[in-house]
């Protein structure tokens, strides 16, 4: 599903600056169809980089990303929007369209793939029933609180059934029984058939559902699959 | 709950007031404005140039002095009448008593008060067919009516031809030069939208959003508002074209063959005039759609 063939990422903040540090060294891992896979690590460890990468909003500086079977090395135009819409995506900078109410921005990802209305009304209200924000179902991003955020953001991101679902730090901003039942959400996901990468520092929450484990340690190369 | 705010919604990006924002309107309207007065000046001129030297067509001045021997059969009928059923006679215009004083006054001076001499009747003929037909109508007038002149004035005609191509040209020019600064307003503006919504853009691009889908939502936002402003621009400008049309000739129906009239100016518009509005705002709505469609598929390949 998703190889990683020794992979580096630097970020380039200024073109004169050649010694930028590498946020990933010569990383390669395999994550194998229908696992339900955690990435552990501190913050700052290259976790998110991990998630972007996949999802190709960032393009390695060395090495090759194969998501799909397919090198995201050159990947553009249709072909980037046809493998994104197989993906979900949980970032902690995710944001929500500020201008579109709660049930417009879970609908977006099944307009984009072109789902009826009368669909979409459907899987939308049952979504938002089972994140307890029916409530909330015309309210605009604003009037939400950061935990109603988060869950909508989760929303957005499993409401397609996506092959792949990347999710990064999702419960942050959730208490205790709401971060249990995202968890068991995602779970489901993956019952389903989906595959699910979590990037995550909360080990306690990876040990009450075990799967495969990438640990990313504090400034060192892991070589992991 | 309310149920019409689930319809779903168009604008996902929040476009609304970015590309259809007063000042980018008022620009276009401007744009379409100048472009009116352009159009309409390029069909005016082609106009001129066209009856100036298309073909084999050419206008005659026949002057008939005052007096009944010179007259001679045309004394007692309209020479209109008799003229126009000749050979090649397409439009026969006589001036009148009224307008060759007018005329002589510009040359003599407001000072005269009063033209004791007799003023000749002066009739433009526009004849079709070639050289042969003014061979025609230059005998018919020896006979019918000795010791009139008959004035062709091929050699000024030509050199007004070109001074009309030129008018042209110039017109064509600046109606591009228009269209130029519309499609620079219409990139100035999507690509300012483009860095405002930035981060919307790659939250829909998160989703799977297709470049040709964020495109078209752009495009489809700009389409309406360009088109109203285009032909709200074009439409002032018409008070300007009537304005033309009731002063030149090229720009009225009646063309060279009439008595022009400023009493009811619309209606001395052709046809190509009255529907240019519509034509530029048709043409400025597409130009702006295209625009938009490359400028965003071009800011998305250097995003990705």
């Amino acid at each position: 599903m998703v190889r990683f063939e020794a992979v580096s990422v630097r970020y380039r903040r200024d073109s004169r600056e050649a010694t930028s540090p590498d946020v990933l060294r010569n990383v390669s891992f395999n994550i194998s169809t229908d696992s339900f896979q955690w990435i552990m690590g501190p913050a700052g460890t290259g976790k998110t980089t991990i998630l972007r990468l996949i999802n190709m909003t960032l393009r390695p500086t060395k090495g090759q990303v194969v998501v799909f079977g397919v090198s995201t090395e050159s990947v553009r135009g249709s072909a980037l929007s046809l493998l994104r819409k197989q993906m979900g995506i949980i970032l902690q900078e995710s944001r929500l369209l500020p201008h579109l109410s709660v049930f417009d921005n879970i609908a977006l990802p099944l307009r984009l793939r072109g789902r009826s209305e009368g669909q979409i009304r459907a899987e939308v209200i049952e979504m938002l029933r089972w994140m307890g924000l029916i409530s909330k179902l015309v309210s605009l991003p604003r009037e939400l609180s950061k935990s109603e955020r988060q869950r909508v953001l989760i929303a957005r991101a499993v409401i397609s059934r996506p092959r792949l679902l990347l999710a990064d730090e999702p419960t942050t901003h959730l208490d205790e029984y709401q971060a249990e039942r995202i968890i068991h959400l995602l779970h489901e996901l993956h019952r389903l058939g989906s595959t699910v990468i979590i990037a995550s520092h909360n080990e306690a929450l990876a040990e009450r559902y075990p799967g495969p484990m990438i640990f990313l340690p504090r400034n060192a190369l892991i070589n992991a699959g | 709950m309310r149920v019409t705010s689930l319809r779903p919604k168009s604008d996902e990006l929040g476009l609304r007031r970015l590309i259809d924002s007063w000042t980018v309107l008022a620009a276009i309207a401007g744009v379409a404005f100048l472009a009116m007065l352009a159009g309409s000046g390029w069909i005016g001129s082609n106009a001129l140039t066209c009856h100036l030297v298309c073909g084999n067509e050419t206008t005659v001045t026949i002057l008939i002095p005052s007096g009944s021997n010179s007259q001679g059969a045309v004394g007692n009928t309209k020479p209109e009448l008799l003229l126009i059923g000749l050979q090649g006679v397409e439009w026969v215009r006589i001036l009148t008593d009224e307008q060759v004083e007018d005329l002589l006054r510009r040359w003599l001076g407001n000072e005269i008060l009063e033209f004791f001499a007799p003023l000749p009747t002066i009739i433009s003929v526009h004849i079709t067919g070639g050289p042969g037909n003014v061979t025609v109508l230059t005998e018919w007038l020896a006979q019918q009516a000795p010791g009139s002149i008959l004035r062709n004035s091929s050699a000024l005609t030509k050199r007004l031809g070109t001074l009309a191509r030129s008018v042209e040209l110039c017109a064509r020019v600046t109606l591009m030069v228009v269209m130029i600064l519309t499609t620079t307003a219409i990139v100035v503006t999507i690509r300012s939208a483009l860095v405002t919504r930035r981060d919307l853009i790659e939250i829909a691009y998160q989703l799977g959003a297709s470049d040709s889908y964020i495109a078209r939502r752009f495009a489809n936002r700009g389409l309406g508002p360009y088109f109203v402003a285009g032909m709200i621009g074009a439409l002032l400008a018409l008070p300007v074209v009537f304005t033309f049309a009731a002063l030149m000739p090229p720009l009225s129906t009646k063309g060279f063959s009439g008595i022009m009239t400023a009493d009811a100016p619309f209606l001395l518009l052709p046809t190509s005039i009255m529907f240019l509005p519509l034509a530029l705002s048709a043409m400025i709505a597409i130009i702006g759609y295209g625009t938009t469609q490359l400028t965003v598929r071009i800011w998305l390949f250097r995003l990705s």
